[in-house]
């Protein structure tokens, strides 16, 4: 069993409020991710799948199409967008860190082939990251 | 505070793991009182040096569990810093751990990881520390997982 990560890089803005909270209450939950203009991160997201290599190719799966799934399922949809505004899963969900990790798995998760979904790790800057594996 | 029932359950039975990163800069040395100081200098080399030396230390804190469903989140980062700062930052940033950690007897990284955990896991509230790891080096890693 091999583990293989591809790395992608996202640009996107955001911001973590629940309507009908007072900017006070939101401030108090979220702190400045609540200021309601939005603000960015460029997140850096790692897909590590899991399988055995094929024994014609010598592959788990081909990075190009561990790319292109990646990109067309996830990244590039949420690439330069306002999450909360231009991606309609987060109209009524918060776009968390967490809560972003979650709905990249779930888009790419259905697409992969001859390898498992093993982990989601999303950078939301160098110093803070989540993971999810699917548990 | 009332919780808006429209939240999405989506995180509900969900475990995700949330890592932050701090950066530690600190003197030490390594020397055990339990050898002499020929084998001091035998076991630890350079590391043993009697006036001592430093390091950036990377931290790592990484929690796990569900995330809030009213905030998406799994913790207030802001929480998680303060206890990081108060108990980690403050006492030991730009110091010389030998002076500041006099209980431990020998300081290595190990002993330091262990001394670092027992300082975080009183005050991470309702939160499960999955594993903190400290880089002593970029070829050094050392990870405890509380157990």
């Amino acid at each position: 069993m091999i583990h293989l990560t591809r790395k992608t890089e996202f640009s996107a803005s955001h911001v973590c409020r629940i309507a009908g909270l007072s900017d006070e209450e939101n401030f108090r939950l979220f702190g400045k991710s609540s200021y309601p203009n939005g603000h960015g991160h460029n997140y850096v997201l790692e897909v590590t799948v899991k399988g055995e290599p094929d024994p014609k190719t010598g592959m788990v799966i081909n990075l190009t199409d561990l790319d292109v799934i990646i990109k067309k399922n996830a990244a590039d949809i949420l690439d330069h967008r306002f999450l909360n505004i231009d991606i309609p899963h987060f109209k009524e969900i918060i776009p968390t860190t967490e809560n972003i990790s979650l709905f990249i798995w779930d888009s790419i998760k259905g697409s992969l082939k001859g390898c498992a979904l093993h982990m989601v790790r999303l950078y939301e800057t160098p110093e803070l990251y989540v993971e999810y594996y699917g548990e | 505070m009332k919780r808006p029932n429209s939240m999405s359950n989506i995180t509900e039975n969900r475990k995700v793991y949330l890592t932050r990163v701090y950066s530690l800069s600190a003197a030490h040395r390594l020397g055990s009182p339990y050898l002499s100081d020929e084998e001091n200098d035998k076991l630890y080399g350079k590391c043993g040096r009697s006036s001592g030396h430093g390091h950036n230390y990377t931290l790592k804190l990484t929690l796990s569990g569900t995330a809030d469903p009213l905030t998406g989140m799994l913790a207030d980062i802001r929480e998680i810093d303060d206890v990081v700062k108060k108990h980690i930052m403050e006492p030991l940033d730009h110091k010389n751990l030998n002076v500041e950690l006099k209980t431990l007897k020998v300081l290595t990284s190990e002993t330091l990881l262990a001394e670092l955990w027992s300082r975080l896991a009183p005050h991470i509230k309702n939160k499960k520390i999955h594993i903190l790891e400290l880089e002593e080096t970029r070829k050094n890693n050392f990870k405890y997982y509380g157990n």
